[in-house]
């Protein structure tokens, strides 16, 4: 899967219109919270097979640092 | 891991009680500082609405109480039958002695009896049916299992309005002797690394009560808590290699399942272990936590109440029962019913 696509998904995983970019801080998009993290989780796993920790999401500061977790 | 198979057990009966009180996430102003639009995400991802909870003097073993009284009353099993009684709880009415032990007491059971309690909660139901079983090849005949849980108690969960989706539950299970019966197939996991990813900090003897773990309002300050990404990350990539496992192990396919009853720990979970088993998510029952919470340990027993009692009763089906959650730990058993006892969930009646 493409970045472009992979921030899509995000986006509709978030249910959001803020405009998503690779330097999006992730605490500014409003709808950024628990739930959409567990979304996020279940997106990598479901869609690209991919086990992602919930602790290196927390970590995340970007969308372009949850990119770097599945190896983009 | 361990796997296990039994030729000589037979569920056969099951009883839920649950209190009258019901709560909505819609009544609660500051969940969320009243974000009506992150309210409604939750309510649509998660599948939570209501939940029902105690009354400050009801503890889970007086719901499960009812749901023995209730079981023997429309069975008409005898008391003096049983030889084991198991609760299982994180929710004990003391430190010592354990519950099993006051509930054999008021049920008045015979004193030729092991009695115990197993401290687990959302995979309290798979342990407690494996212990069940390990007493029926040991000697035992008749084992009534007792599993409830009150989350509601853990008052500091609900206090900071994060977390309000535990429902209180309790429920009676008979498990008999009985050599015509088909197999039960189990598969129990641990991890322990997990240990304080839900956890419940003060009150043992490691942090025993002191004076500042007390809120103004007087009420204790338990420290309970709940990583939820932790639980989350670990249930998507622990519940479904554990489901199929199990399958393998019994041999037997996702068509020859009749329903999935899963612990009730939310919509979004099970439907992503519904994927990750390509199963039919019908045959996934999920409303019981919409109308409930999600029950603990008494989950499963009262999803069977809910929403397969009538069906249950006339047919057999074939069960593949998955708790997972506190620990951490998981547990899977896959069941045939035959002429299994179950009424619907019954509210709780206040003792007189």
């Amino acid at each position: 899967m493409e970045k472009e696509q992979i921030i899509e998904g995000i986006k509709d995983l978030l249910d959001t219109e803020a405009d998503l970019n690779e330097g999006t801080v992730l605490d500014d998009i409003e709808e950024w919270d628990s739930l959409a993290s567990i979304s996020v989780l279940a997106f990598f796993k479901q869609k690209m097979g991919l086990k992602i920790e919930a602790q290196a999401l927390k970590d995340c500061k970007t969308v372009g640092d949850i990119l770097k977790l599945a190896g983009k | 891991m361990v796997k296990a198979a039994f030729n000589n057990i037979k569920i056969a009966a099951i009883s839920t009680v649950v209190p009258s009180k019901s709560l909505s996430l819609t009544d609660d102003p500051l969940l969320y500082g009243g974000n009506e639009k992150k309210i409604r995400r939750v309510i649509d991802s998660s599948g939570f609405l209501k939940r029902r909870v105690t009354e400050n003097d009801v503890t889970s073993s007086d719901l499960c109480y009812q749901a023995a009284e209730n079981l023997f009353r429309n069975t008409g099993i005898k008391k003096d039958d049983i030889d084991a009684l198991v609760f299982s709880s994180y929710t004990p009415d003391y430190l010592m002695p354990a519950t099993s032990y006051v509930l054999h007491d008021r049920l008045g059971l015979s004193e030729n009896c092991v009695v115990m309690d197993i401290p687990q909660a959302c995979s309290g139901y798979v342990l407690g049916l494996y212990q069940a079983a390990m007493l029926l090849n040991g000697g035992c005949k008749k084992v009534l299992l007792l599993v409830g849980d009150a989350f509601s108690k853990f008052s500091d969960m609900f206090r900071n309005h994060t977390a309000p989706v535990f429902g209180d539950a309790g429920s009676a299970t008979l498990i008999e002797r009985d050599g015509n019966a088909d197999p039960v197939f189990f598969d129990i996991r641990s991890s322990g690394k997990n240990y304080d990813a839900l956890m419940c900090k003060n009150g043992g003897f490691r942090n025993p009560p002191q004076p500042d773990m007390f809120y103004e309002d007087g009420t204790f300050k338990y420290e309970a808590s709940m990583d939820g990404g932790r639980i989350f990350s670990f249930t998507l990539e622990e519940v479904a290699p554990c489901i199929k496992d199990l399958m393998d192990f019994a041999l037997v396919k996702e068509e020859d399942i009749d329903y999935f009853v899963m612990h009730q720990a939310n919509k979004f979970i099970l439907e992503n272990i519904a994927e990750l088993l390509n199963a039919d998510v019908s045959k996934m029952p999920m409303s019981t936590l919409t109308e409930y919470g999600n029950q603990c340990g008494a989950s499963i027993p009262c999803c069977i109440a809910d929403r397969l009692s009538a069906e249950i009763q006339n047919k057999k089906l074939t069960l593949l029962l998955s708790g997972f959650g506190v620990g951490l730990s998981w547990a899977t058993a896959l069941i045939k019913t035959d002429n299994l006892y179950c009424s619907g969930v019954c509210d709780y009646v206040k003792e007189k």
